[in-house]
């Protein structure tokens, strides 16, 4: 659900705009909670759950072969009162050599695989076509799109699909977490530091929330992402700017540094 | 240099009676008991307030807890399991059998050992008591991040009490390091060479080492926390020039080494016990000793794979990530030697042997969860969540627990003299399997779904899963209630146990089994001479 549709629904009931935020809200909950793997938003999901699987592909053996391992020894080598003597060898050099040197050799696969996924979650977003600021508050998330002057709080992040948008996030209090699993990104927002994460998402409606503990309410700041064609962004954008130009100027966040300032130094700007 | 160790305790004389005896002990066997038993009453409390959380998520809606509250229930369960249950139950058993084990008739300084035990009573005090301070008890989780543990957003004393608490703890913790380290090099029999010490020993002079080394540095990071909360300094406060991250960095770099100075001591005690029930010889001697130290080594060189979304540098998470791999390498090799030390030998399956090969199901879980979770894009989607939950009381629940669990029932004669009833231990046994697993496996499938950890109510489609969770908590407690009552059943019964009831001395010379049971005081007339 849009907020320009939002905003309508509130003026035609009468409603305060918390009212008819609720509402969305219990809309947006119908919708079920995506994650990267049952339902990926976009491709920083899908690659984030291929890294993993195949990770988990390397990983299934070693699950298998203990677990075989040790079902045999227990039906094996069961006392079953027939006198037999245990065996006494204790050491093999070859085998242990064997044990240590193949799952080393493995590992190392497993994690050489998974950096190129890493390296594109962490700089793949080139040429950003919206930032936005997500500003933590002890128990809400604000956010800030510096190219509009929009800046929202305590509502729905919407952003236009197939395209990328970099996120710098960062907090006015203590340590929050953005996450959305659908999307596949996480990362900390801290006060005193910008840090960055972007994504490309398909249309729908993801659902996430803080994961870095707040305080009191932290079970209560959700995040909920509605991704919107093209056409219907800009509408949303077009109604919000009116909306937002009305609206008294939130409080500035005590950022340290200009986010621009912070983009531009990685060169994404 | 043993025997002049050995007459000062001789000549100690024995003043007390009663409990006045046991306040005023410098004997490492009593000491060692007094551990154990602070070990299970706080496993009772933290594993109550474990009850509590889950009865909260069953049903967020019947409030059965306030946030508030909740976040203190969470701090206060991870904070007493780790520092007031995992670690001392292993300083118990350690202090009890590392004597023992390499024919010693105490630790090198009794009077240091008993100080660092009653350490740990005002610090208990503290914790439980900061539950009725004005604001309650920390509430900040066990890794009390600031700047929400700073005074600006937790400015209750229960915070202050909480660090006061715990870097009492980690002095009693480094006191009890350093006694271990110098008993095991100064103190073994003759003919005790190192490289035939018994593996609980050596996983402890590891262990030992890491206390050693970690624990000043959570000291520092706290210090300077508390410095922060009361003093206005400004080490984490960004407003100040300070860095929330350098706590991170800090905490974590004690954190990890802290997981496996949680485990390695299990370890150990696995190693004795499969290769008695299996009546063969431990396999792989060496290797095991060498695999424990590069645990202990490079488990300093991976603690930033808690900090994978905190906003550190690519190539940080690249280096972390590589290292946290090879740290299930000697991990692997554990488990492989054990499964060779049961092959081919004549498996009887006591209690503390199902618990054994219990623990070898649980922990390959655990690790290889780890594993995953050292992939960093996996992290990423699963961090924080109850994903990471379910991989931690794998290897903690699923793993130390059921160390402690096997080594109670294994060391259980050695200490009383009389046996606990292997019929109700079949029934702990699999009860506690069966609950450990209900309540931990489908925690897996929660984090993948997106649920995050720390949290006191969820979204409602997350709700089946965590009464199914909920549920299994029962068979835990019915465990524990069985695991207990069995104890004080067995403690009224004659001491019938004999020097060596598992027959281990049959495969392989243990000390702790060539004297009575309980050992008598100084433990052995004569030192014995290894060879
Ligand atoms: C086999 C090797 C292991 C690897 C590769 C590994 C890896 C990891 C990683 C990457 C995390 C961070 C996950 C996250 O926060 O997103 C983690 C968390 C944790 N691990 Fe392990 N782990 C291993 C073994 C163990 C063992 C043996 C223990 C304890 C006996 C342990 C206890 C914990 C705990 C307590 C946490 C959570 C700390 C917290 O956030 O409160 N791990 N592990
Ligand atoms: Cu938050
Ligand atoms: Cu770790």
């Amino acid at each position: 659900m849009s907020l320009a549709l939002l905003s309508s629904y509130a003026q035609q009931a009468g409603t305060s705009m918390a009212q008819a935020m609720a509402q969305a809200a219990a809309k947006g909950s119908a919708a079920p909670v995506r994650n990267a793997f049952s339902q990926p938003g976009g491709i920083v999901a899908i690659r984030a759950a291929a890294a993993s699987l195949r990770a988990f592909v390397w990983v299934i053996p070693f699950i298998l072969i203990a677990y075989i391992l040790l079902a045999y020894v227990i039906i094996k080598f069961r006392d079953k009162g027939d006198g037999r003597k245990p065996a006494t060898f204790h050491e093999n050099n070859p085998l242990e050599f064997l044990w240590t040197i193949i799952p080393l050799i493995v590992v190392i696969t497993v994690a050489l695989h998974s950096y190129p996924t890493l390296t594109f979650m962490e700089f793949g977003g080139n040429n950003p076509a919206l930032t936005i600021d997500v500003v933590g508050h002890q128990f809400f998330w604000e956010y800030k799109y510096p190219q509009y002057g929009i800046d929202i709080s305590n509502d729905t992040l919407v952003v236009p699909a197939n395209a990328v948008v970099d996120l710098d996030l960062t907090s006015v209090d203590v340590i929050h977490g953005f996450y959305v699993p659908g999307l596949g990104i996480q990362m900390d927002a801290l006060p005193g530091r910008i840090t960055n994460l972007w994504f490309k998402a398909k249309p729908g409606y993801y659902k996430g929330q803080c994961t870095q503990l707040c305080g009191v309410n932290h079970a209560q700041m959700l995040i909920d992402v509605q991704v919107v064609p093209n056409d219907q962004f800009q509408a949303w954008l077009a109604k919000h700017r009116t909306q937002s130009a009305s609206l008294p100027a939130a409080p500035p966040a005590a950022l340290p540094v200009a986010p621009t300032a912070a983009r531009k130094a990685r060169g994404k700007a | 240099m043993s025997t002049h160790v050995a007459t000062a305790g001789v000549t100690q004389p024995r003043q007390y009676h009663g409990v006045l005896d046991w306040i005023t002990t410098t004997d490492h066997k009593k000491i060692g008991i007094m551990y154990i038993v602070f070990a299970l009453i706080n496993g009772w409390l933290g594993g109550s307030l474990a009850g509590l959380i889950r009865l909260n998520l069953y049903n967020p809606d019947w409030h059965i807890v306030s946030p508030a509250l909740y976040n203190q229930l969470m701090t206060m369960h991870a904070t007493i399991m780790i520092f007031l249950t995992l670690m001392t139950a292993f300083a118990g058993f350690g202090n009890y059998l590392v004597p023992l084990m390499i024919g010693a008739r105490d630790m090198a300084f009794p009077k240091l050992n008993a100080f660092a035990f009653w350490l740990l009573i005002p610090a208990a005090m503290m914790l439980y008591g900061s539950f009725f301070v004005v604001g309650g008890a920390a509430a900040d989780g066990w890794w009390s991040y600031p700047p929400l543990s700073t005074a600006q957003f937790s400015a209750g004393h229960g915070e202050d009490l909480w660090i006061l608490a715990v870097i009492l703890l980690g002095i009693s913790s480094i006191m009890g390091a350093i006694n271990f380290l110098v008993t095991v090099i100064d103190m073994r029999a003759p003919g005790m060479n190192w490289m035939k010490l018994p593996l609980f020993v050596w996983s402890w002079v590891v262990t030992a080492w890491m206390l050693v080394l970690a624990v000043p540095v959570l000291s520092g990071a706290l210090f300077m926390l508390l410095s922060d909360r009361w003093l206005n300094t400004g080490f984490y406060r960004p407003a100040l020039g300070g860095d929330p991250l350098l706590y991170q960095h800090l905490f974590w770099f004690f954190g990890h080494p802290e997981v496996y100075i949680m485990i390695l001591p299990g370890f150990g005690m696995i190693s004795h016990i499969i290769p008695s029930m299996a009546r063969k010889k431990l396999f792989g001697y060496k290797g095991m000793v060498m695999a424990i130290w590069s645990i202990g080594v490079i488990g300093f060189m991976v603690w930033a794979h808690h900090m994978f979304t905190a906003g550190i540098s690519a190539s940080a998470r690249v280096f972390f990530s590589m290292a946290s791999m090879f740290i299930s390498v000697p991990t692997g090799v554990k488990i492989y030697s054990w499964l060779a030390s049961v092959w081919g030998g004549v498996i009887r399956f006591t209690t503390a042997m199902k618990f054994a090969l219990g623990f070898i199901f649980t922990f390959v879980l655990g690790g290889l969860s780890g594993l995953m979770l050292a992939v960093v894009p996996f992290d990423i989607l699963v961090h924080n969540t109850y994903f990471v939950v379910a991989h931690f009381h794998y290897v903690l629940v699923g793993g130390s627990v059921m160390t402690l669990f096997a080594g109670t029932y294994y060391w259980f004669p050695k200490i009383t003299g009389r046996m606990l009833s292997e019929k109700l231990g079949s029934w702990v046994f699999w009860l506690f399997f069966i609950g450990m697993n209900w309540v931990f496996m489908p925690m897996h499938l929660l984090g993948i779904e997106g649920m995050a950890r720390r949290v006191a109510n969820y979204r409602i489609e997350f709700r089946p899963l965590n009464q199914f969770i909920s549920e299994g908590f029962i068979f835990m407690l019915l465990a524990g209630i069985l695991f207990t009552y069995s104890i004080i059943k067995a403690l009224r019964e004659p001491k019938t146990a004999g020097d060596d009831p598992w027959q281990a001395n049959d495969i392989e010379l243990h000390l702790e089994w060539a004297t009575s049971s309980p050992p008598p005081a100084y433990n052995f007339a004569e030192i014995p001479e290894v060879d």
